[in-house]
């Protein structure tokens, strides 16, 4: 308010007095609104009121009021006549900043007299302040500043207003010099939130900024940290720890940093990633620096959270990487003095200086060494970059290291070459010209070109020679002449290939190639082929080779052969597959059914009944060579009958046999249950496989081996399986037995042989004890089994499941009989054998035969 | 005291206000919304959870803490002996407009989080008008110890800035906060300079001992609220 106070005095420059004296500075009128300040761009109007005494003073009235603005009249049209004494002027959208309104008279004579003036004040409202923000130095109290909005062309106060939930703080005046921060004069409370917002006010308003609630913790820019300090390492040359006291704010939170270093010589600073400084600590150990290299370091830290503000960087500091050894060997060349005294020679050898990222240290000294061939070592410590030594002619070996606190660099070797090397070149000799380019700091690489005084043509020619022929092709090879031969640059090969009658053809191949192809040639054909290799020149052929290209092409034949095979295999197959179908119709012409001499089955076995061979034989031979038609029968001369013969010696062999059935006691299980055989034998439906192949099995087997013991005597045997007879024929003794038993006594064997199977098989135990202890009541005992087996044997039929009958008939005698012992095992196999045989009366097993009744006594 | 009762009253009451929506209520919803339009726009919620609240109390009674026997030491050499001298101290003197913070055990333990805070809360109600008031001596007796003064200054500031923050953990937690009261009563202008050295010995060592015991209370509520 002061200001406007100013101006207003400032307003009052001019005045025009009444006449009165002693009433000093009376206007004769006055101008309202008094100090007015206005928005830019909007209207405004002024009222002048004159005083009566003034108006008859100078015989004036409104009219005579003449507006004026900076000094300019102001146009009638903007004037008002209110009454008498009082005149308006209206200004619209006024755009000055300050303007000196004055209201004037038209005193007599024209004369223009000043009454008022004032000045008006135009401007605008404050804008809401933006981008309210603080921040809390550490150690000092905190400051907030604002974006003040736009210019509001008049005197605006800001006023920072902060308080908690529980207490206002006092405002925070600005200061004149800067509008727009504010220092608030308490201490900052860490860890509760306090309320800040700013208030801007002018003459033409007032407004608050967005209120904005923060813990001034979190809006604290901490001090730098303090005594950054740099230390090396000796045992490592690459790393530098920087030690630093943590800011005070430290015990208040905690910290995260920013660690930046620099090659001192340097511009560009690195930056430790953030996320290895992302904790409090007080010191960081730098790695991956460069050997003995000095580095400039600076830090800053701030919240570890984030919040807040980076501290200002720390000061700067510095620290040297300690040393390593020389990371290059020097730069080495030698100079040889020409003129050379009685065999020596002085040889300059000189070196450059590593550059300082080289060095990695400071450069002690230098050694050399120099090596004869297969000499001692002459070694020399050099602090200079050069040396002169006195050396024979030969070739020496010089090698260089450079030495600094640390160690030695890799030596740089370099040769001096023997001193009398003069040239005394040769023609038509190959020479590797070498040249080394010898730059200010050493050796350059060195380029190499092969070159001749003068060519000559090779001595020898390429030897040429296939390496693979094919009916119209043939692919030649050779190889590059040796350097001794070539006596010039090979430019290009010439092949000359022709036949024993033809012409010569001519082939010019490069001179890199060492392969040929030659295409289009004949086949079956004798080619000669030869090769001249040229230089510059002229040429030379080497030997001539031959070769014949080959009647058919690789798998030529193969192409033919092939399809002709897979035909006749087609054919065939063919073929097989018709007979296939037509297989019952091929069968029935050229293939008719033959019994299955596997699936045969005893039914009768000879060898134990003597008897029935005795009186029947010829009949049974009768009947053999009658019913069948396959087997073969072997017939001694003499024995030959007419085949014709009637069903009855069939039938009587038949009735013989179940007659006798009792009596031969075949096979040890068999001879048994023989009460079955005659159901089996009579048994139409049991045989019936049998029937309807009309075919009985007979086979006569020729016991060679004794039949000169019983010359007369034929053996027939009936059988379906060779193998019992085998085995019969390898028991000669039991077939003599028989015999004997035959010619003698007949019963007593059969006795024994009864008893011996019976005992086995009998369902009884004690009947077969008894028969052992009394042999004498043998046949009676002999017949009540019979009896007994007939009736098993009549249970078994009349049941369909007569297998399983005896089966447990059997095993009721096992159960009867423990008495028996040692052929215990023996017994039950025959006992199921002659189950089995009653179920299935064909199949008949060997091997239970043989275990059965075949144990010789 | 009062404008914080207040404020977390209007937090409450921002906070459920809109959860009132009925599912019954759909015609009633409409002028519902329209009181709302015409209601004056809340302050911003106070935060859902306690944990944020009473970590950031936490961490400002641990500050606290490490400012606290700083305080007393400065204070006690600030008013000559027997204040001064080194060791001293005088257990049995007590005020009784100041609630001490010294509890068994036993009763600290059985107190719940609401008791524990509202004890708390009264005894730094009054820390921070005898902190005041020790001021107040301290710039009569000792006008030329900018130091001292900052340091009592600041302790009644953070005591205040406490009781904000235990304010609006209590408010976060749904517990009734307590009126503000006028501990200090009517207080014996007229005493001797020993005695008001006296007073601001025990308003600056309860000051640290309630700190203590703060430190305790709330790190036992952080515990309990994890953020």
């Amino acid at each position: 308010m002061w200001m406007s106070k100013t101006w207003l005095v400032q307003a009052f420059f001019i005045f025009i007095t009444t006449e009165s004296i002693g009433k000093l500075l009376d206007p004769c009128g006055h101008i309202s609104p008094e100090s007015p300040v206005i928005q830019l761009g909007s209207n405004f109007t002024a009222v002048c009121v004159l005083k009566e005494k003034c108006m008859d003073n100078f015989h004036v009235n409104a009219n005579y009021i003449v507006w004026k603005i900076n000094h300019f009249t102001v146009p009638k049209e903007q004037y008002a006549i209110l009454n008498r004494t009082a005149s308006s002027v209206t200004f619209t959208n006024i755009t000055a900043l300050s303007v000196q309104l004055t209201c004037n008279i038209l005193t007599f004579g024209q004369i223009e007299q000043n009454v008022y003036g004032i000045t008006v004040i135009s401007g605008l409202p404050p804008e809401k302040p933006k981008n309210l923000n603080c921040i809390v130095y550490e150690g000092k109290k905190m400051m907030c500043q604002w974006d003040p909005g736009r210019e509001t062309y008049l005197e605006t106060n800001f006023t920072l207003k902060s308080e908690w939930a529980t207490e206002k703080f006092a405002d925070c005046q600005t200061k004149r010099a800067t509008p727009t921060t504010c220092i608030v004069d308490y201490s900052p409370v860490y860890f509760v939130n306090i309320e800040v917002w700013v208030e801007a006010e002018n003459a033409l308003g007032k407004v608050s900024s967005n209120h904005i609630n923060f813990d001034p913790v979190d809006k604290v820019k901490p001090s730098p940290p303090r005594n950054l300090s740099v230390s090396n390492s000796e045992e490592l040359s690459s790393i530098l720890k920087l030690s630093w006291i943590n800011p005070n704010i430290k015990s208040v939170i905690r910290l995260k940093y920013n660690i930046q270093y620099r090659i001192k010589d340097d511009s560009t600073w690195n930056q430790i990633p953030p996320e290895d400084t992302s904790t409090t600590r007080s010191s960081f150990t730098v790695q991956d620096l460069q050997p003995f290299t000095e580095y400039v370091f600076r830090m800053r830290c701030m919240k570890e959270d984030g919040k807040g503000f980076w501290s200002d960087w720390s000061e700067e500091a510095s620290g040297i990487t300690y040393e390593d050894r020389p990371s290059k060997a020097p730069s080495f060349w030698y100079k040889i003095d020409p003129s050379h005294t009685n065999g020596y020679r002085s040889v300059q050898l000189i070196w450059k200086t590593l550059s300082p990222f080289e060095t990695n240290g400071r450069i002690l000294d230098y050694e050399v060494t120099l090596t004869r061939w297969k000499s001692r070592l002459q070694n020399y410590t050099v602090n200079d970059t050069k040396l002169t030594v006195n050396l024979t002619n030969d070739r020496y070996i010089a090698t260089l290291t450079a030495r600094n606190l640390v160690g030695k660099s890799d030596p740089s070797v370099l040769t001096i070459p023997a001193c009398d090397f003069q040239g005394n070149l040769v023609e038509s000799k190959c020479y590797l010209i070498t040249v080394t380019p010898v730059y200010a700091d050493g050796p350059g690489r060195p380029e190499s070109i092969k070159a001749y005084l003068k060519q000559a043509p090779p001595s020898q020619g390429p030897m040429v020679r296939t390496k693979k022929v094919g009916k119209n092709e043939a692919v030649l090879e050779w190889d590059q002449l040796p350097v001794d031969v070539q006596n010039g640059f090979i430019r290009n090969y010439t092949i000359f290939y022709k036949t024993i009658i033809g012409n010569e053809t001519a082939v010019n191949v490069d001179s890199s190639h060492t392969e040929y192809t030659l295409s289009s040639l004949t086949s079956d054909t004798l080619y000669m082929v030869r090769m001249v290799a040229y230089t510059d020149e002229g040429g030379k052929d080497g030997p001539e080779f031959t070769f014949t290209t080959p009647k058919f092409a690789q798998g030529e034949i193969e192409a033919i052969v092939v399809p002709v095979c897979l035909a006749i295999l087609f054919t065939t197959l063919l073929g097989v597959l018709f007979c296939f179908n037509k297989r019952d119709l091929i069968k029935k012409h050229i293939w008719p059914n033959v019994p299955d001499p596997s699936k045969s089955h005893i039914a009768q076995w000879s060898p134990p009944t003597p008897p029935r061979h005795n009186f029947n034989s010829k009949d049974q031979m009768y009947s053999d060579s009658n019913f069948t038609d396959v087997s073969v029968v072997e017939i001694e001369p003499n024995d030959k009958k007419p085949l014709p013969d009637d069903l009855k010696s069939l039938d009587l062999f038949r009735k013989e046999k179940s007659g006798t059935e009792g009596h031969s006691s075949g096979i040890g299980g068999s001879s048994c249950m023989s009460s079955s055989r005659p159901s089996i034998s009579s048994g139409d439906e049991n045989e019936s496989a049998q029937n309807t192949s009309s075919t009985v099995q007979y086979s006569t087997v020729v016991h060679s081996g004794y039949r000169h013991q019983v010359p007369s005597v034929q053996v027939f045997s009936r059988s379906e399986s060779t193998q019992p007879l085998l085995d019969s024929e390898e028991r000669p003794e039991d077939l003599q037995l028989i015999d004997n038993v035959d010619s003698g006594d007949n019963i007593l064997p059969r006795q024994q042989y009864f008893k011996q199977n019976c005992s086995q098989q009998e369902t009884s135990p004690d009947i077969s004890q008894f028969e052992r202890s009394k042999p004498a009541s043998a046949v009676s005992e002999e017949d009540f089994v019979r009896h007994r087996q007939q009736q098993i044997s009549d249970m078994v039929q009349s049941s369909g499941s007569g297998q399983l009958k005896g089966f447990q008939e059997v095993s009721a005698a096992d159960a009867f009989g423990p008495g028996v012992e040692g052929q215990g095992e023996r017994f039950e196999t025959v006992g199921v054998a002659a189950v089995i045989d009653e179920g299935m009366p064909k199949s008949y097993l060997p091997q239970t035969v043989r275990q059965g009744g075949y144990v010789p006594q | 005291m009062g404008a914080q009762a207040e404020v977390a009253a209007v937090e409450g009451g921002g906070r459920v206000a809109p959860r009132w929506i009925h599912p019954f209520q759909p015609f009633i919803e409409t002028p519902l919304c329209l009181l709302a339009l015409l209601l004056p726009p809340l302050r911003p919620a106070a935060p859902l959870s306690p944990a944020e609240p009473i970590s950031q109390a936490y961490s400002l009674a641990l500050y606290m803490q490490k400012n606290t026997s700083t305080l007393l030491q400065t204070y006690l050499q600030h008013q000559g002996s027997p204040f001064s001298d080194p060791g001293f101290s005088a257990p049995e003197l007590q005020l009784s407009s100041l609630p001490p913070a010294a509890v068994s055990f036993k009763v600290w333990h059985a107190l719940d989080d609401g008791e524990r805070l509202s004890r708390a809360q009264e005894a730094f109600l009054a820390l921070t008008q005898h902190l005041q008031l020790v001021g107040d001596d301290q710039s009569d007796l000792n006008p030329d110890s900018p130091i001292l003064l900052a340091q009592l200054s600041a302790a009644r500031l953070r005591a205040q800035g406490l009781l904000g923050n235990m304010a609006a953990i209590m408010a976060a937690l749904g517990l009734p906060i307590p009126k503000e009261e006028d501990t200090l009563g009517l207080v014996p202008f007229g005493a001797s300079a020993f005695e008001r050295k006296c007073r601001g010995y025990v308003v600056t060592r309860e000051y640290g001992h309630w700190t203590d015991r703060v430190v305790r209370d709330l790190a036992l509520l952080k515990a309990k609220y994890p953020a």
